[in-house]
């Protein structure tokens, strides 16, 4: 043991603290800034934290000691503080960049993803609205050309038909006809490819607010005029085709591959109800004629079935006087005469009232007083009877 | 608070963010895959907008081309006023075409009546009556004429039969005797 060496003091528990002594803490000792240190407290510390060493008395200079209660105490680590603070800082980090990615609110720095993803539907959205109103107004001239077609078409098959067109005239219809039928299948084909009946409501009213955009800007742009009134008045045409389910249906349904005569008539008729123009109008007037031609025609040819030799050079046992037409009551009224040699004048013009009934072309036929003559001839001896019928009837289906 | 804990709470948090950060990354990936495949679409639509917007100036081109013709066409059909001029000398045109030794086609009377308007005005009409004696084959053939008329093809005024009344040939008359009324039709008042 070194000479010097200090005997090591007696560790008690608890350093007793004198009971007239301030009531002080050890860091109010330790930032008291007292430069002088006091043997007793030293003496508790070293206790308790390290043995002192020779060098460790009072003579010894207070900062050359670690222990000295006027130095900064040493910083203890904190990891669990560090660790929270970390994590929170990157929660925050991570959190704040996906919000600059993934949220549409955050516009600064040009577009992130979520913005440029929603740009991008956005401008879907209005390229579909548009392909919509463009695929429409195509239909709308399309049907257009098939009305002018379809026209020339009914036309050149109405001439070919005719008893009263030469033969070799009938033979240009007839070759007009053939040239005519592809051109009205494209088109049929055509609007079957581009028109959807299948569009709901806010699709079509977004579509039609488009149109109303580019109707006033052709008017706002002006330019010549009777190209600015075409041009509008094919907008609104699409319009209407827009919202007509029932009539792109009935495109749709077509047989495109083989359509007849009368899908051409029925799609035409259909057009022309919801194209308000001159050719439609016509094309309506048309269509509502009746074709008395068609009513003469039967009634010549129900008289026949009851007397094959009406209608021949020959006479018969009928013969037809008259016939009125009236569109304003549609009635047909039949006046002539019967001659028979066996009486039988009132069966014959009942056989002819019964057969006008039967046909498809008219009902209600009706005569309500019968008479009938006898005249002899008195050369021979023979007698004939003749009697008059005045028949009226009503058109049953419109021809 | 003790550190230990405050360490698990940071490691909580910090597994948290992780969770956090791989779910928002494929968030964002995702929202990349969708912007790609609709600038796809867009440009897809775009290709099939402007070939469309192609096909319609063609489509107009031809369209005018029909409309001028129709026009002119469309004056002699459905003229804008009553025209009643321009319908007799058709119908003179027709007696003449028709009308030989054997095969009679006689108008004897012509009768105008005041124009009328259709209701809701959308067009106009002027109500006449005809008194003609033909043959047979020019009386269906009369008919037919009015029954066919208004096609643009034709260039014949738009006309209709209202009522007919035909007497059939007897001893004292070998023609058919026919009397018409008709309609011939224009347009509204512009």
């Amino acid at each position: 043991m070194a000479e010097g060496s200090a005997k090591v003091p007696q560790i008690s528990a608890v350093p007793s603290i004198p009971k007239d002594a301030p009531k002080k803490n050890i860091f109010s000792e330790l930032f008291s800034g007292t430069k002088e240190a006091k043997p007793e407290q030293v003496k508790a510390i070293g206790a308790v934290t390290q043995q002192p060493s020779v060098h460790a008395t009072a003579k010894t200079p207070a900062h050359n000691n670690p222990l000295s209660l006027t130095g900064t105490p040493p910083k203890k680590s904190k990891p669990g503080t560090l660790m929270l603070k970390v994590s929170l800082l990157v929660l925050v980090l991570t959190g704040g960049f996906f919000f600059s990615q993934n949220s549409t609110k955050f516009t600064f720095l040009g577009q992130n993803p979520a913005i440029k993803n929603q740009v991008a539907h956005e401008q879907e959205e209005n390229l579909i609205i548009e392909l919509l109103v463009e695929k429409h107004l195509s239909a709308v001239m399309q049907l257009e050309e098939f009305a002018n077609f379809g026209g020339e078409y009914f036309y050149d098959l109405e001439q070919s038909k005719s008893s009263y067109v030469s033969e070799n005239k009938k033979g240009e219809f007839k070759s007009a006809l053939v040239k005519l039928k592809p051109v009205l299948n494209q088109i049929l084909a055509n609007l079957q490819n581009i028109l959807d009946a299948g569009l709901d409501v806010e699709v079509m009213n977004k579509a039609g607010e488009k149109i109303d955009e580019e109707i006033a800007a052709l008017k706002a742009n002006g330019g010549d005029e009777q190209a600015v009134l075409a041009d509008v008045q094919d907008l609104e045409s699409a319009r209407k085709l827009l919202r007509n389910t029932d009539f792109k249906n009935k495109i749709i349904s077509l047989n495109a591959e083989a359509p007849t005569d009368e899908d051409y008539q029925s799609l035409l008729t259909a057009y022309n109800e919801i194209n308000r123009s001159v050719t439609a109008l016509i094309a309506e007037i048309k269509s509502g004629r009746t074709m008395w031609s068609e009513y003469w025609k039967e009634v010549e040819a129900v008289t026949k079935k009851i007397d094959p030799l009406f209608g021949t050079d020959f006479t018969g046992n009928l013969a037809v006087n008259s016939l009125a037409f009236s569109g304003q009551d549609s009635s047909i009224s039949i006046s002539g005469s019967t001659d028979t040699e066996d009486t039988k004048n009132f069966t014959l013009i009942s056989n002819l009232l019964d057969a006008y009934e039967s046909s498809t072309y008219f009902k209600d036929a009706v005569q309500r007083s019968f008479s009938k003559n006898e005249s002899t001839d008195e050369e021979n001896g023979s007698s004939s009877y003749s009697s008059s019928f005045e028949i009226k009837m009503t058109l049953e289906s419109k021809q | 608070m003790n550190e230990r804990p405050k360490f698990i709470a940071g490691l909580i948090i910090l597994l948290a963010t992780l969770a956090l950060g791989v779910w928002q990354w494929s968030e964002t990936e995702a929202l990349k895959l969708e912007t790609s495949a609709l600038n796809t679409e867009i440009a897809n639509y775009s290709a099939e907008k402007a070939a469309i917007q192609e096909d319609n100036q063609a489509l107009k081109v031809a369209l005018t081309s029909i409309r001028g013709t129709s026009e002119q066409q469309l004056d002699s059909v459905f003229p804008t006023n009553e025209d009643i001029t321009e319908l007799t000398r058709l119908f003179d045109e027709f007696s003449v075409k028709n009308n030989f030794t054997n095969n009679a086609f006689f108008i004897s009377n012509i009768n105008y009546e005041a124009a009328a308007e259709a209701t809701e005005s959308a067009y106009r009409y002027v109500p006449f009556s005809i008194q003609l004696t033909a043959s047979r084959k020019n009386l269906n053939k009369f008919i037919e004429y009015i029954e066919t008329s208004g096609s643009l093809e034709s260039g014949v005024r738009l006309m209709e039969i209202e009522d007919m009344r035909i007497s059939y040939p007897s001893e004292d008359v070998a023609e058919y005797t026919a009397e018409f009324k008709l309609r011939a039709y224009f347009s509204q008042d512009v």
